[in-house]
């Protein structure tokens, strides 16, 4: 006991002693912070920049699906700055060669904007791109992943896959099978079944049939001869003179307005009938007529399967360069549909109300209300103020000397006010291109995102080209000299497109089997020294008019006209021939079915309307001469009595 | 449950251990005000920084934060009027419209009416839950706790040898 008190007595003492008296700040902890801090930084200043490379790396290298190579990278903290060196994107399709390659990349961040949680950069430079550049080793590929491509450029692409079907013809060779003699019999027999006026014509005579049954059964309810007699013998029992009263008078009038009213009843009935069925057989009649249109569209299906060819300038030129066109079309809807999805343009009333409708959620408790003040600086999310590019040529496939500047790249164009704007100048020398001017200008700031294209290629080597290659003609060039000035413009869905190019230097290539063309295609090969090809789009991606007009076409036109024009009427006069007798006569059985069925289902109602007319008119006359009768009597009376009083 | 219960054990440690009435009033008042702030804003990280540097009950603020918010959320509607009575005077827009285009401070979101009521609420009110706290804690020190020290019960337990082997591993480990 007295050693546990000593002992208790001993920790007393041990908890009275003072204890050493600490400061208010707390530096045991703040001198670990600082070393963390220091930590931090040094790791920043020596590996930060690897570690964020490799990263970058890694990630594009799953984002791209191959390999993204970056030689170094710095960024710095004080000067809020980031500069890239040796950045290599590998070709997807080609491993050994860079889809692009950039020299540096600089970005100078706005450190004003960056304490505000958004990226500004004041300058950036782009120097020393290569396109198409040999890699040193092929680049590391991963294989893709289903791509969640937009609605919209997927729509766009299956209307511009349908436009290229559409000029995927051979102009040339289809003249050189119609020049050889087509032969409309063996297409005819191979699709009489896919005739449309041939199915029409069945489906209307099926569709009479069954009307036709239809109608039998309706006649059947109608009033018959047996109901009309029946009606007859009524108002024929009706007392119609002798009144002994005039209340007689009024009990037949009665009995006749009955009738009458029975009589009009079935009268209606059958003018129903009457009506309705000469609406069916308008109806058939119409679809008859129909059938005519169809037989122009089996013409020219017909005419289509047998690549009869239209020798006017402007489809020559569609046939020959539309391909070629829609195909840079489409590549540029992919880019557009790009930009409107990143840099957003102003949404309208009625998007707004749809978003707004969407967000409703039950609003939180307790969120209070978010004052706002004029805002005297804000900058968007993103923000490019303005990029240098530049590009001296190099030994690479695709490099050039080039000069141009990207300005106002930004996420929220609508707040910015200005639009994106990009300046390119320079020549391809490798690629013998000379004189590019390039002006992209990308409006999203309105409701309607306008993006807008000035181009000029001042000279742009063509090496074979072929407009025409097939067994029968090959028609192109080995080499030519291009120039071309374009404008486009895409405001909102609207594409307007504008571009002239001009083609000199022509080294054709012309060879055909069947001797005329070969006589026709020399003759343009030898006259033709230089030609224009204008090119207009308008519409949209879904839906776009291509209009083409190119002095080959006219000159091919001109000297095509006079050999094919007669073969090609013969043709036509042949195809529409035999598509008339082939369904001629089932056309004339169609035409004398529809008439029967007027004449069989006419007459029955005709002649019940004339049968229940006459007995209405009948039980009308017996109605007034019964009450003509007692009227005379009652006048004879009246003046019988006026007689016997004398004045 | 569990939560809230370890919560008020661990509140009761601390003001049964030999902790300062000082840094333990203080926690309670950073607690005070990081409790009635509705979100983690940037006077959170401000407070936090301050419970870093200076000599503050950690435990203190953390426990009174947690407890603080029960009440501050019952307080909401009293914070939303007293904030926007304060952002509508309008003498102080043009100070407003200046924090609000400066770099950084919008990140306090001092323009929600919740945040700034809770704000002028919790920093006004944070000397006096100071005070008080010091007082009562010294108080219940005094009265509960040394007397409860003076128990026959108490001084049997200390007798235990269980009790000799739990502060020795108290001391040691705590």
């Amino acid at each position: 006991m007295t050693e546990d008190n000593n002992q208790n007595q001993v920790e007393d003492a041990k908890a009275k002693k003072p204890k050493k008296k600490k400061g208010p700040i707390r530096f045991e902890a703040i001198i670990p912070l600082v070393l963390v801090l220091v930590l931090i930084s040094l790791y920043s200043m020596f590996f930060l920049d690897s570690h964020l490379r490799r990263a970058i790396e890694l990630g594009a290298l799953y984002a791209h699906r191959a390999e993204v190579n970056i030689k170094s990278l710095n960024l710095s903290f004080t000067n809020a700055s980031l500069v890239m060196t040796g950045l290599q994107v590998t070709n997807y399709d080609k491993p050994e060669e860079n889809l692009v390659e950039i020299g540096r990349i600089s970005f100078d961040l706005s450190w004003d904007a960056l304490l505000r949680a958004k990226f500004v950069v004041d300058n950036s430079e782009i120097t020393s791109i290569q396109i198409n550049s040999k890699r040193k080793r092929p680049g590391r590929i991963l294989e893709k992943t289903k791509s969640a491509e937009k609605v919209g450029t997927q729509l766009s692409n299956v209307a511009l896959d349908a436009a290229k079907d559409e000029y995927e013809g051979n102009i040339l060779g289809d003249t050189a099978t119609v020049l050889s003699g087509a032969k409309p019999e063996d297409q005819l027999k191979k699709i009489e079944g896919d005739l449309k006026a041939s199915g029409k014509l069945k489906e209307i005579e099926k569709a009479l049939k069954d009307k036709e049954k239809e109608w039998q059964k309706r006649l059947a309810t109608l009033p018959k001869d047996s109901d009309l007699k029946a009606l007859e013998t009524k108002f024929k029992s009706i007392k119609t003179s002798n009144f002994k009263n005039p209340a007689e008078v009024q009990k037949s009038v009665k009995a006749f307005e009955q009738v009458f009213k029975e009589a009009d009843t079935k009268l209606k009935e059958v003018k129903t009938a009457g009506s309705d069925l000469d609406k069916d057989i308008k109806t058939y009649k119409g679809a008859f007529n129909e059938l005519e249109q169809m037989v122009q569209k089996d013409i020219k299906d017909l005419e289509k399967r047998l690549n009869i060819p239209k020798l006017d300038a402007q489809n020559i030129s569609k046939m020959l360069f539309g391909k070629i066109i829609i195909d840079k079309l489409g590549k540029y809807s992919k880019w557009i549909n790009m930009a409107r999805e990143y840099m957003p343009p102003k949404k309208s009333a009625d998007e707004k109300a749809a978003k707004k409708e969407e967000a409703i959620t039950p609003k939180e408790r307790a969120l209070g209300r978010n004052y706002t003040f004029p805002k005297a600086k804000s900058y968007p999310l993103f923000w490019l103020k303005k990029a240098k590019i530049s590009s001296k040529s190099s030994d690479a496939e695709f490099s050039g000397d080039l000069e141009g500047e990207l300005v106002h790249v930004t996420s929220n164009p609508v707040l910015l006010g200005k639009p994106t704007v990009l300046n390119l100048k320079g020549d391809f020398p490798k690629q013998k291109i000379f004189g590019m001017e390039a002006k992209v200008t990308i409006d999203h700031t309105t409701e309607k995102p306008i993006e807008t294209l000035d181009l000029v290629l001042g000279r742009v080597p063509v090496e074979k080209m072929m407009l025409s290659d097939s067994e029968d003609v090959s028609f192109g060039f080995n080499s030519a000299q291009t120039r071309t000035v374009a404008k486009a413009t895409m405001q909102g869905q609207e594409i307007n497109l504008n571009a002239t190019t001009l083609f000199t230097q022509l080294d054709y290539v012309n060879k055909a089997k069947s001797p005329i063309l070969n006589e026709v295609l020399a003759g343009v090969a030898k006259d033709l020294n230089k030609f224009d090809l204008v090119t207009k789009v308008t519409g949209s991606f879904s839906k776009f008019n291509l209009g083409l007009k190119s002095g080959l076409g006219q000159a091919l036109q001109n000297s095509l006209k006079k050999q094919l024009d007669q073969q090609i009427q013969k043709a036509r006069k042949q195809i529409k021939e035999m598509v008339d007798s082939k369904i001629k006569g089932e056309k004339d059985k169609l035409q004398s079915q529809i008439n029967q069925f007027e004449k069989k289902l006419g007459a029955p109602i005709n002649n019940a309307k004339g049968k229940i007319e006459g007995t209405k008119k009948n039980i009308e006359d017996s109605k007034k001469k019964a009450v003509n009768s007692e009227k005379k009597k009652i006048e004879n009376k009246a003046k019988d009595l006026l007689k016997g009083i004398k004045f | 449950m569990g939560l809230i219960l370890k919560q008020i054990f661990q509140f009761i440690k601390l003001l049964n251990s030999d902790t300062e009435t000082g840094p333990l009033a203080a926690g309670l008042a950073c607690g005070f005000i990081l409790g009635m702030t509705p979100s983690f804003s940037l006077q959170t990280v401000l407070v936090i920084l301050i419970l870093f540097t200076f000599r503050i009950q950690m435990g203190a603020a953390f426990i009174g934060a947690f407890f603080f918010k029960f009440i501050a959320f019952m307080l909401d509607p009293v914070f939303h009027s007293i904030g926007s009575a304060v952002l509508e005077i309008e003498g102080m827009k043009g100070l407003y419209t200046s924090l609000y285009n400066m770099p950084i401070i919008p990140f306090t979101r001092f323009n929600n009416s919740i945040v700034m009521g809770s704000a002028v609420v919790s920093i006004l009110l944070a000397p006096f839950v100071y005070i008080l706290s010091r007082i009562l804690i010294a108080k219940y020190r005094k009265t509960v706790v040394e007397r409860f020290q003076q128990t026959k019960f108490w001084k049997a337990i200390k007798a235990t040898s269980f009790y000799k082997w739990y502060h020795s591993y108290n001391s040691l480990y705590n």
